[in-house]
């Protein structure tokens, strides 16, 4: 048995026992246990009803999440991808920034990020209509620790791109290579991060209000 | 509005908006299709204007200002304009210099600098110059 798995046990059986939490928690720290998993081993039970621990709801695991949020999380990607990529495109236009190539690659580059976004905003825009409602009608979908770690793992991407466009802002200044088309190009990039960190952060909020 | 909802619609809104900007900026089918017939132009141009650089004197001399299939650098059907037939103009320059000419649909659009040569939107010829 895993050592958590024996701390719940503890924790089940002190309950049952009828003693209070404040001193079955002194006993665990007594006992040399993390003051953290101490108290996700009491949040695990409610009190005692019909003479015994009630276990409280955990996180669950479905293959049908996996599916659904990881096919959330990729049309987010891509969607961020391609609104910077285009972005960077019209920039370049704008500024007249040419390539010495026989044909204009970068056009036909501007029309596969409007191919991809003209598909991928509505079917993302639709999932996440899908995923409010679902949350609505059950609510303990918020438990979903698939749905929780393909949030954390988007807020991560999306600070990491933040810290990374800013750190390039920064290097371009000292190189002297800071021109008002980076300025632009390393906007959109930050915007695009930090509309996603919201974006997150708010979701994730929403399921701990829940 | 939740933090959330705004931060999604304002992914959306910034996606519809650049969307918008990229059509307006590269413009729909026809007009790709029309860069797609200019690009073909200037790539004959361009090859034909690579190998009569490198003609012997007397040939390049004795070529007609307008291109024929007996031209000696002529490939398959590459002497003409694939869409309208007519055939492409030679013009010659000073100094070695020669342009070949077509008439292009959106000459604007068209790559200047490449292989060596010279695109010009102005007048829809490719510049190149022969080694004398």
């Amino acid at each position: 048995m895993k050592p958590n798995e024996t701390l719940g046990d503890f924790v089940a059986r002190a309950l049952a026992a009828g003693r209070g939490r404040d001193e079955i928690a002194a006993a665990l720290r007594e006992a040399g246990w993390q003051a953290s998993d101490i108290r996700r081993a009491l949040a695990q039970w409610g009190d005692p009803a019909l003479g015994l621990p009630v276990p409280r709801p955990a996180a669950h695991v479905s293959a049908r999440d996996a599916f659904f949020y990881g096919l959330m999380f990729t049309m987010l990607a891509t969607l961020v991808w391609h609104i910077d990529a285009l972005g960077f495109d019209l920039i370049d236009r704008a500024f007249g920034i040419e390539d010495d190539y026989g044909y204009d690659w970068r056009a036909q580059s501007i029309r596969w990020s409007i191919a991809v976004l003209v598909v991928v905003v509505p079917l993302f825009l639709w999932l996440n209509r899908a995923e409010a409602a679902r949350l609505r009608d059950d609510p303990a979908q918020t438990r979903s620790a698939i749905r929780k770690w393909f949030a954390f793992v988007t807020l991560y991407l999306a600070a990491l791109g933040m810290v990374g466009d800013l750190i390039a802002t920064i290097y371009a200044l000292l190189n002297g290579d800071l021109t008002v088309q980076f300025i632009a190009k390393a906007a959109l990039v930050l915007l695009t991060a930090g509309l996603v960190f919201l974006y997150y952060r708010g979701e994730l909020r929403q399921g701990d209000e829940v | 509005m939740r933090s959330d909802r705004l931060a999604l619609a304002a992914l959306a809104g910034l996606a519809v908006l650049l969307v918008v900007a990229g059509l307006v900026t590269v413009g729909g089918p026809e007009e790709a299709r029309r860069q797609r017939r200019d690009e073909a132009r200037v790539a004959a141009l361009s090859d034909l204007a690579r190998c009569m650089a490198q003609l012997p004197v007397a040939e390049f001399d004795a070529l007609p200002p307008e291109m024929a299939a007996d031209n000696p650098c002529v490939d398959r059907d590459n002497w003409r304009d694939a869409g309208t037939g007519a055939p492409f103009r030679l013009v010659r320059g000073e100094g070695g210099a020669f342009s070949l000419c077509a008439a292009f649909e959106n000459p604007a659009s068209v790559r200047r600098n490449f292989y060596g040569q010279s695109f010009d939107p102005a007048t829809g010829c490719v510049t190149a110059r022969r080694d004398e």
